[in-house]
C-alpha cells in the first residue's frame, strides 16, 4: 500500500512461509508500521485515525443493536424503548451508538475543514479528496437512515421531508419517491429498507475507507507546511510508534469529549419530540433534522423564489426544485474542489488571503447550521440566503480567483526549514 | 493590512449578527406569531442532576403515591414494569402487593378466552383506557400523553446561548423542570389571551397558550405519610422526580458508570500523553534533529546541538558545525563527481544541505565527524577523502 518498496523481513520459519503465499503481514507492516508520515503533523492531522475508531464504534455498538431491534412500524419504538430499560446495558448501547453518529460528524467536518485548511485536496490528492467525499455521502445516507429506525415523531417526519425532495424532480419525481418509500408515504416497507441499507451502508463505508487509506499511503501524507516530503530520512518518521503513539493520545481525548455526551448529555444533541412514537397524522410543529445535517437543510430551505424563464413568465424551476438542486449542489462543488482553487500552494499558512476566506467561510458554514434550526421566517430566511450565497461564492467565485491574484508568503524550501523557522 | 481589517470586521459582524437576531426574532414574534412556550421553565434543584445524580426514594415513592391516586385516572405508564419498583425502594413483597392492585388482562386461555387476573411483577402498569380513541373520547378529545417518557420527550428548547453552557454546567434536566412549572403555572389568562372552550391557560405550556388539561393538583391534595408538606409546589416537585424516573431508570446508573469510565479515561489519557511524550523525546535524541534542521537561508549555521554519538571534539569546535545551505549558490555542483557519492548520496547531502565542493572542502575534522553521524556512515568521508577530492574539484581540476 505504501509508496516505494517494502521493508518488511518475516522473522520466523511460518512468517516466510506466509509472505510468499499472502502477504498480509507484509502489508500492514508497510502500512502502519513502517509507513513514513511527515514528522511535523499537528494535532488536527490525528482525525483519520478517530474517524476509523468512530466507525468501529459504530459498527460493533450497531451490531449489538440490531440483535434487539424490531423493524416493523407497529414495534420499532418499543424495541428500542426495550433495549432502554431490559436489555442489559442495552441502555449504554443505544447511547453510544446515537451519540457516536453525531460524533462521527463532528470528526469528519474537523477533517474536512483541515483538509481545505491545509489544501490536502490539492494535487496529486485529487482521489484522495474525492473518496473523502463519497465517504461523507454514504455517511449522510446511513446517518439519515438510521435515525429513522427509533420511528419517533422526528425520524417518521425527517424521512417524510427528505425523500419528499425526490418528488421536487421533473417527471420522474413522483416515481422515484414511490420507489425509495416502497408506496405512497412513509411506511412499514420504508422502515424495512431503511433498516436493510442502514445495515449495509457501513460496510460500503468501511470499504472506501480502505480506498481512501490506499490513496494517501501512495501519495503521502501532506503536512502544515504543504511541501512535499523532499527527505525521507529527516523528514518522516515511521508510522509506528510515533504516528501510532500521537493518534492513540488523541483517541482518547476525543473519547473523553464523546464519554461526556454518552454519560451525561446524552439526550442534547438529540431532539425531545423522538421520545413520542411515530403519529402520521399529528405533525410536528418544527421538523428539524439531526444537528450535523443543519447547513444543507438551511440551504434547502432558503431557496424560497421560482426561477423564471428570462422576460417570461414561464417557471423554470419552482422554488422546491430550486432548494433541492442548492442542497445537493453545495456537495457536489466538493467534488470539483480540487480544481475550483488551483493555487500550486497549499497551505493556508503561506496565503495569507485564503486564510481569511477559510475562516469567514466556516463561520458561514456554523452560521447556516444555526439557521437550520430556526424557522424559516423573517430574518432568518434572508440570513440563510445570504450565507448559501456565500457558501457557493466561496467555491465558485472567491477560490479562483484568488488562486489567480494571491500573492503566496515566502516559502521554506523543505518541511525541515519550515520547522527550524518556526522554532528557531 | 486594510484588507485584513476588513476581513476581520466582517466577522465580527457575522457573529454580532447571530447574537443580536436572537433576541430581535423574540420581539418580533412578540407582535406576530408567539413562540411556545410562552415562558420558560423555571429551574428546580434535582437530586438526580449532575455528574454524580442520585435518586431520592423518598421523593420517587411519594412521586408515585401521587400518580396511584391522582394522574394515573387518565395517564398510562405503559413501558414501566411493577418490578422496576424495586428502584423507589420497595421490597419484592411490596412489589408483590402493589402489583396483585392492579387488575391485568391475560389470555387466550385453553378455551380463546381472555381473562383477568391480578397483576404480577413482570407485568407492567395497565392503561386507563383500552386504546387511544378511548382515551380522547373521554378527554375532551385530547388523549392524555403516556408518562413513561413524558420527562424527555417535552424539553423546551433552550435557545442561545444557553444551550452552549449546557455542555459545561451539564444542565439536562429540562423535563422535569418542564413539568413542575407546567403544573404549577396554571393561572388566569392575561388580558387579550384567547383561550378556547374548555382548555386552561398555562404559560409553560409547550404547544399553545392553553391546554386541555386543567390543574391536576392542589394543596392537600394528597395524604403524605413522611411529614414532607402537602403543597402543590411539593407535589410538582415530587410527581415530576417520579416521571423522569420513569422515563429513564437506568440514570443514576448511567451517571456512576459514567464516572468510572471517565476516571480510567483521563488516567489513560495522561499515560498515553507520557508515553507519546518518551516516544518522540527519543528521535530527538537519535536523529539528531537540530543539525538536520538547522537550516538557514541566509547560510550562516544555527546553533546546531551535537549529535551525542559525535566525537568530544566536535562540541568543543569553536564553530558549530559544517556550512549549510537550504538553496545552492546559483548552480549546484555535481557532487557525484566525488568518488563515493553517487547519485542517491547527492541527494541526501543536498537535503543536509551541501550543493558545492567548497563547503565540503572547508570541512574540518569535527564537521566530518557530524556528517558522517548524520549520514550513517562510519568513517566513509574519511576514507575516501572526499575533503582532498572536494578542494581539487572546488578549483576546477579533476579527480583521481
Amino acid at each position: 500500500m505504501s509508496a516505494g518498496h517494502s521493508t518488511y523481513e518475516p522473522k520466523t520459519g511460518f512468517g516466510k512461509w506466509m509472505d510468499e503465499r499472502l502477504p498480509l503481514t507484509r502489508l500492514v507492516y508497510d502500512s502502519f508500521v513502517a509507513y513514513p508520515v511527515p514528522r511535523n503533523l499537528n494535532n488536527w492531522y490525528t482525525f483519520g485515525g478517530i474517524l476509523s475508531l468512530m466507525l468501529a464504534i459504530q459498527l460493533i455498538t450497531g451490531i449489538v443493536l440490531a440483535m434487539h431491534y424490531a423493524a416493523t412500524t407497529g414495534v420499532a419504538f418499543t424495541s428500542v424503548e426495550n433495549i432502554m430499560r431490559d436489555v442489559n446495558y442495552g441502555w449504554l448501547m443505544r447511547r453510544m451508538h446515537a451519540n457516536g453518529a453525531s460524533f462521527f460528524f463532528i470528526a469528519v467536518y474537523i477533517h474536512m475543514f483541515r483538509g481545505m485548511y491545509y489544501g490536502s485536496y490539492k494535487q496529486p490528492r485529487e482521489v484522495l479528496w474525492i473518496l473523502g467525499v463519497v465517504i461523507f455521502l454514504l455517511m449522510m445516507a446511513a446517518a439519515f437512515m438510521g435515525y429513522v429506525l427509533p420511528w419517533g415523531q422526528m425520524s417518521f417526519w425527517g424521512a417524510t421531508v427528505i425523500t419528499g425532495f425526490f418528488s421536487a424532480i421533473p417527471i420522474v419525481g413522483e416515481s422515484i419517491q414511490q420507489w425509495l418509500l416502497g408506496g405512497f408515504a412513509v411506511d412499514n416497507p420504508t422502515l424495512n429498507r431503511f433498516f436493510s441499507l442502514h445495515y449495509l451502508l457501513p460496510f460500503m463505508i468501511a470499504g472506501v475507507v480502505v480506498l481512501h487509506v490506499w490513496a494517501l499511503h501512495v501519495t503521502g501524507q501532506t503536512n502544515p507546511t504543504g511541501i512535499e516530503v523532499k527527505n525521507i530520512r529527516k523528514e518522516t518518521v515511521p508510522f509506528t510508534p510515533y504516528a501510532t503513539m500521537k493518534d492513540a493520545f488523541a483517541m482518547v481525548v476525543f473519547l473523553i469529549v464523546f464519554c461526556w455526551f454518552v454519560f451525561y448529555l446524552p439526550d442534547y444533541l438529540g431532539h425531545p419530540d423522538n421520545y413520542v412514537e411515530a403519529d402520521p397524522l399529528k405533525t410536528p410543529a418544527h421538523i428539524v433534522p439531526e444537528w450535523y445535517f443543519l447547513p444543507f437543510y438551511a440551504i434547502l430551505r432558503a431557496v424560497t423564489f421560482n426561477i423564471y424563464l428570462p422576460f417570461t413568465d414561464l417557471v423554470l424551476i419552482n422554488s422546491k426544485l430550486g432548494g433541492v438542486i442548492a442542497m445537493f449542489g453545495s456537495i457536489a462543488v466538493l467534488f470539483f474542489l480540487p480544481w475550483l482553487d488551483s493555487s500550486p500552494v497549499r497551505s493556508a499558512t503561506y496565503r495569507p488571503l485564503y486564510k481569511q476566506f477559510f475562516w469567514i467561510f466556516a463561520g458561514v458554514c456554523v452560521m447556516l447550521g444555526w439557521l437550520g434550526s430556526r424557522p424559516a421566517e423573517g430574518i432568518y430566511t434572508l440570513l440563510a440566503q445570504i450565507c448559501t450565497a456565500y457558501y457557493f461564492i466561496h467555491f465558485l467565485v472567491i477560490l479562483p480567483w484568488l488562486s489567480r491574484v494571491e500573492k503566496p508568503r515566502p516559502m521554506p524550501a523543505s518541511i525541515a526549514e519550515a520547522v527550524l523557522s518556526k522554532n528557531g | 493590512m486594510k484588507l485584513k481589517s476588513l476581513f476581520t470586521g466582517l466577522a465580527a459582524a457575522a457573529i454580532a449578527a447571530m447574537v443580536a437576531v436572537s433576541p430581535a426574532m423574540s420581539a418580533e414574534e412578540a407582535g406576530g406569531t408567539p413562540h411556545y412556550p410562552l415562558e420558560h421553565p423555571k429551574h428546580v434543584h434535582w437530586s438526580f442532576g449532575g455528574p454524580f445524580g442520585h435518586w431520592d426514594v423518598g421523593q420517587l415513592q411519594r412521586g408515585f403515591k401521587i400518580y396511584r391516586e391522582v394522574c394515573s385516572a387518565c395517564h398510562a405508564l405503559s413501558r414501566v414494569a411493577f418490578r422496576n419498583l424495586e428502584d423507589l425502594g420497595y421490597s419484592e413483597e411490596q412489589i408483590k402487593t402493589i402489583a396483585a392492585d392492579y387488575t391485568v388482562t391475560d389470555g387466550p386461555n385453553g378455551d380463546g378466552e381472555m381473562y383477568d387476573r391480578p397483576g404480577v411483577p413482570a407485568d407492567r402498569f395497565p392503561s386507563p383506557f383500552p386504546n387511544k380513541e378511548a382515551a380522547a373520547s373521554a378527554n375532551n378529545g385530547a388523549a392524555p400523553p403516556d408518562f413513561s417518557l413524558l420527562a424527555k420527550a417535552r424539553a423546551p428548547e433552550r435557545g442561545f446561548p444557553w444551550f452552549i453552557f449546557d455542555v459545561f454546567t451539564l444542565y439536562a434536566e429540562n423535563g422535569p423542570d418542564y413539568i413542575y412549572s407546567l403544573l404549577t403555572g396554571y393561572q388566569e389568562a392575561p388580558a387579550g389571551t384567547e383561550v378556547p372552550e374548555g382548555a386552561n391557560y398555562n404559560p409553560y405550556f409547550v404547544s399553545g397558550p392553553a391546554l386541555a388539561m386543567a390543574a391536576p393538583l392542589s394543596d392537600g391534595a394528597v395524604t403524605y405519610d413522611d411529614g414532607t408538606p402537602e403543597t402543590l409546589d411539593q407535589y410538582a416537585r415530587d410527581v415530576a422526580a417520579f416521571m423522569m424516573w420513569a422515563a429513564e431508570p437506568s440514570l443514576v446508573e448511567r451517571k456512576s458508570l459514567g464516572f468510572k469510565v471517565m476516571a480510567m479515561l483521563l488516567l489513560l489519557a495522561i499515560l498515553a500523553y507520557l508515553t507519546k511524550k518518551a516516544v518522540w523525546a527519543g528521535l530527538k535524541e537519535e536523529q539528531g534533529t537540530a543539525p538536520a534542521m538547522a537550516l538557514s537561508s541566509a547560510g550562516s549555521a544555527v546553533s546546531a546541538p551535537v549529535r551525542k554519538a559525535a566525537p568530544k571534539k566536535a562540541a568543543a569546535a569553536s564553530r558549530s558545525g559544517p556550512e549549510r545551505l537550504s538553496a545552492p549558490r546559483g548552480v549546484a555542483d555535481d557532487l557525484k563527481m566525488i568518488s563515493g557519492v553517487g547519485p542517491k548520496l547527492e541527494k541526501t547531502l543536498n537535503g543536509l544541505g551541501f550543493w558545492h565542493f567548497a563547503q565540503i572542502a572547508n570541512w574540518k575534522k569535527a564537521d566530518i565527524a557530524i556528517v558522517d553521524g548524520e549520514l550513517n556512515f562510519k568513517g566513509r568521508i574519511e576514507r575516501d577523502d572526499w575533503v582532498k577530492q572536494a578542494k581539487v574539484l572546488a578549483k576546477g581540476g579533476r579527480g583521481q
